[in-house]
């Protein structure tokens, strides 16, 4: 007979289950099946592969690009992003929360859609055609800080908050300039802050498929890309598994650096309520008011020439390119219309989010739980980094894995409509949970205590403690997922088939042919798209609301 | 070394924190600058130090405005509550990093940090990281780092106020030798008046802004500016002269009187009738809360066994007592 508290571990186990089952079968499965496509041959284990493919000096250039832009991604980002940290965060000002909502808009921005709005700025025929910069590495760089601000900011502005000022007033008294000061106290006391920003800022940039996809035409590919190239080009899937394993093997090494300067530091810093430490503007913060400000153009101005250009059409200006959307472009290039792409883009986003919040919420259950037994603790961390673990891995590579695994038994799913949502709701569970686990964990112990005490049986206390407290957090999770899954690009372009075409995957196709009308149209369907991942964010923020922990672990914390 | 502060007002967007504040300080003297919390003292303070701007006045040393002078180029040294020691460094590079900052070499610098840690009796700290300290060894080496550069003035916000009481007394005394012994001039801001008078020579007592008295501890303590700073002091009572002189006859009439608890003794042959209300036993006396006519409830102190509730009678003892200038 079960004892109360063996249904109770019999629960957790279930609700462990379940999510890892899910994991097993679509993301564990997938990509083990792609890592042994690059490791097997016909006569078993094989490794010729890895040389043939490495000895090929176009991919080792391609390995070093790979690494190199998101490198240079990563340091412009991490240059630009700690003066916008201070502003936005260390000052205080009339219009502050504003801004700050607005910067994280476009970081939830469909990679494609930034893609195309930096084309509509910078292409032939943009304002700033003449530049040349189109299909240029500085295109790419730049597009990439867009996408990226937002995680810089967010993670060391919400540090730097909570820095306590006096050890830089010390140093200070003691005969150090504000710079020195600066550089000898705060930049070590905002070090992990920054250093995990800029590995996450990396991690995204290297493994950048829409953005590369549009902007780098095809002179610059990554491994990302390059992959995508190798399978539905060539059809060579040896070398496009060889060259996912190379990619997995990257990130798993960016990873764990990143992990071990996250423990190495933390534990010494000083922290205090930001109300303490904000100070109003000075003349002396001009230099980065002056940074900051330039980077908001940068944001403002490739939206808003996509705006612009959408209402732009042969004949004048107009609603042209968004009836246009009720077609399928010119020279009929889907099987779809632009609405019906819309259509596909909302059912599968709404199934995805859906998935990832019952999977993740199934997940919280277990990894908000501080057992004593040291095994037991042991365990929960290992869960907690298992899950995370589709965060470091490119959504090409579950794309890839998906089209290679799940296409025979015991899992046929290739004509199946599921694929694409699960695909999505694999890269947005990880992001759910890392939004909803720091409210429980935050929450006092002894409310669950209390209630128990109460009478309350572990279900009541889940429903009547827990669940109240999250339900902001969940429903800004269940947006910022939906938001993830509209704009995701990667994946859904190995697994969706030409009737299931999603909006970013005709928008990928309508940029890259020619004609004025597909790229109006391209324009318009980007601004559909981005007001509708605009409006998700915008949720998270209102519904993270005023509770600002909530808010910057909807980015900073993953 | 002659610090003048004249006329000084720091503002915080509407709200006046210093208002026209004028001090000063010479060489080698230690001033404490009293007040409650919220008083204006620790913005005063960074004021000094350079770390808030001044809405009016100036403040000089030896002359010369230090509006010009950035806080780095000051040599004022700045002890915190709480330490605020610099995480990523040891105790040692905590102490020298003000000599770093003004050049020293190496070998200096070693001395240096030697010599403080036997000062502030941390001898043998030097490799210990910060985090591993105890309160009260933080703020010795807090201290420590504040001294090492030779500060024309050394700048103490509260620096006891985060330690227990018998850790506190240990390093006040030590703090007093150590300020003597170095010969620092020094500004210690504190909200406790046993702390002021301990380690003072000047004391300032401020409030809502302003200074209300400043002078050496034994004038603030003998002849409070007002009823306020009598209040702050320790004075529970404040007498109008003719009530006091009805009660206690043959005393010097030259103003309010304010009496502590120990102006007012328990005594069976004292000249002052009262009613004792209640009575709060203590380790070296009791405190007793009574009625006398004319005066209505005030303090008096008795033996550690405080007597029954009832009729009493008190003893004035004059050094318990002070004569008061102005009415607030």
């Amino acid at each position: 007979m079960l004892t109360g508290g063996r249904w109770r571990l019999a629960g957790l186990w279930a609700a462990a289950l379940i999510p890892l089952l899910a994991f097993s079968a679509f993301f564990f499965y997938p990509v083990g099946a792609l890592i042994g496509r690059g490791l097997v041959g016909p006569q078993g284990l094989d490794l010729s592969g890895f040389g043939d493919v490495l000895a090929r000096p176009r991919f080792s250039r391609i390995a070093l690009f790979t690494l190199g832009q998101a490198a240079a991604s990563a340091g412009l980002a991490v240059l630009l992003g700690i003066p916008g940290a201070y502003v936005l965060y260390r000052c205080r000002f009339r219009g502050q929360t504003v801004l700050r909502a607005f910067v994280t808009v476009p970081f939830v921005l469909p990679t494609v859609v930034v893609g195309i709005a930096f084309r509509s700025l910078l292409a032939d025929g943009g304002p700033l055609g003449s530049w040349g910069l189109d299909g240029s590495l500085t295109s790419i760089l730049l597009a990439h800080v867009f996408l990226n601000y937002a995680v810089v900011v967010r993670t060391v502005g919400t540090t730097w908050a909570h820095l306590d000022r006096r050890p830089e007033e010390a140093a200070r008294s003691l005969g150090a300039s504000g710079v020195r000061a600066f550089l000898t106290i705060t930049v070590p006391a905002l070090g992990p802050a920054i250093a995990s920003a800029a590995v996450l800022v990396f991690l995204f940039c290297a493994t950048s498929f829409g953005i590369m996809t549009i902007l780098g035409n095809s002179y610059y590919s990554t491994l990302e890309t390059e992959i995508y190239r190798q399978t539905t080009q060539n059809l060579d899937l040896r070398t496009a598994s060889v060259l996912s394993i190379v990619q997995i093997l990257l990130v798993t090494a960016v990873l764990g650096v990143s992990s071990w300067l996250r423990r190495r530091s933390e534990s010494t810093l000083r922290l205090r309520p930001s109300v303490d430490t904000a100070r109003p503007l000075r003349s002396a913060d001009l230099p980065a008011v002056a940074v900051t400000a330039a980077v908001l153009v940068l944001l403002i101005v490739p939206m808003a020439t996509l705006l612009v250009r959408s209402l732009q059409t042969p004949d004048g200006w107009g609603l042209g390119n968004y009836l246009a959307l009720s077609t399928a472009g010119q020279g009929k290039l889907f099987l779809v219309s632009g609405w019906q792409a819309l259509g596909n883009s909302l059912r599968a986003a709404s199934i995805a989010a859906a998935l990832s919040i019952s999977v993740g919420l199934l997940l919280t259950v277990v990894l908000a739980r501080r057992p004593r037994k040291p095994l037991a603790r042991k365990a929960i961390s290992l869960l907690d980094s298992t899950f995370m673990l589709p965060l470091g891995v490119s959504a090409a590579t579950v794309g890839f894995g998906f089209l290679i695994a799940l296409d025979a038994p015991p899992l046929d799913l290739r004509s199946s409509s599921a694929l694409v949502p699960i695909a999505q709701a694999m890269v947005a569970t990880p992001l759910v949970v890392r939004m909803i686990l720091p409210v429980l964990r935050g929450a006092d112990d002894r409310l669950r205590q209390a209630a128990a005490a109460l009478g309350a049986s572990p279900v009541r206390v889940w429903l009547t403690v827990d669940l109240p407290l999250m339900v902001r957090a969940l429903a800004g999770a269940a947006a910022f997922a939906f938001a993830v899954a509209m704009g995701e690009f990667g994946a859904t372009s190995f697994l969706a088939r030409p009737q299931e075409a999603t909006l970013p995957i005709v928008i990928g196709r309508l940029i890259s042919r020619p004609g004025a009308g597909n790229a109006g149209m391209a324009f318009a369907a980007g601004v559909v798209l981005a007001a509708l991942c605009g409006a998700a964010v915008l949720l998270v923020d209102r519904l993270a609301g005023r509770g600002a922990a909530a808010q910057s672990a909807a980015i900073g914390a993953f | 070394m002659n610090l003048r502060i004249e006329r000084v007002s720091v503002t915080y967007a509407d709200k006046v924190a210093v208002d026209k504040v004028s001090l000063t300080l010479a060489g080698g003297q230690v001033m404490a600058l009293l007040g409650p919390s919220g008083c204006g003292k620790s913005t005063l303070l960074r004021a000094i130090t350079g770390l808030e701007p001044l809405a009016a006045g100036r403040i000089t040393l030896d002359g010369v405005d230090l509006a010009s002078v950035p806080v780095h180029h000051r040599r004022f040294g700045l002890m915190f509550q709480d330490g605020v020691l610099f995480p990523q460094r040891s105790v040692a590079g905590n102490i020298a990093y003000g000599l770093r900052m003004a050049g020293a070499g190496r070998l200096a610098q070693a001395k240096r940090v030697d010599e403080l840690l036997d000062l502030v009796g941390l001898a043998g700290y030097q490799h210990r990281r910060v985090g591993t300290l105890s309160g009260g060894e933080a703020q010795r080496v807090a201290l420590a780092r504040a001294l090492a550069p030779r500060p024309r003035l050394l700048l103490l916000d509260e620096p006891l106020a985060a330690l227990d009481a018998a850790l506190r007394d240990r390093l006040l005394i030590d703090l007093r030798a150590i300020l003597r012994m170095t010969g620092t001039t020094a500004i210690f801001v504190t909200h406790d008046q046993d702390e002021a008078f301990a380690i003072a020579d000047q004391v300032a007592v401020m409030a809502a802004g302003r200074i209300r008295q400043h002078g050496p501890p034994r004038q603030v303590w003998d002849a409070p500016a007002d009823e306020w700073v009598a209040a702050f002091v320790g004075y529970t009572t404040v007498l109008e002269p003719d009530s006091f002189a009805a009660v206690v006859h043959g005393a010097k009439l030259d103003g309010l009187i304010a009496l502590r608890p120990a102006a007012l003794v328990y005594d069976d042959t004292g000249e002052i009738a009262a009613q004792l209300l209640a009575a709060i036993p203590g380790p070296d006396l009791s405190r007793l809360e009574v009625t006398v006519d004319g005066w209505g409830t005030v303090h008096a102190v008795g033996p550690t066994t405080p007597p029954p509730v009832g009729q009493i009678r008190l003893r004035f003892d004059p050094a318990g007592a002070a004569t008061i200038a102005a009415r607030t």
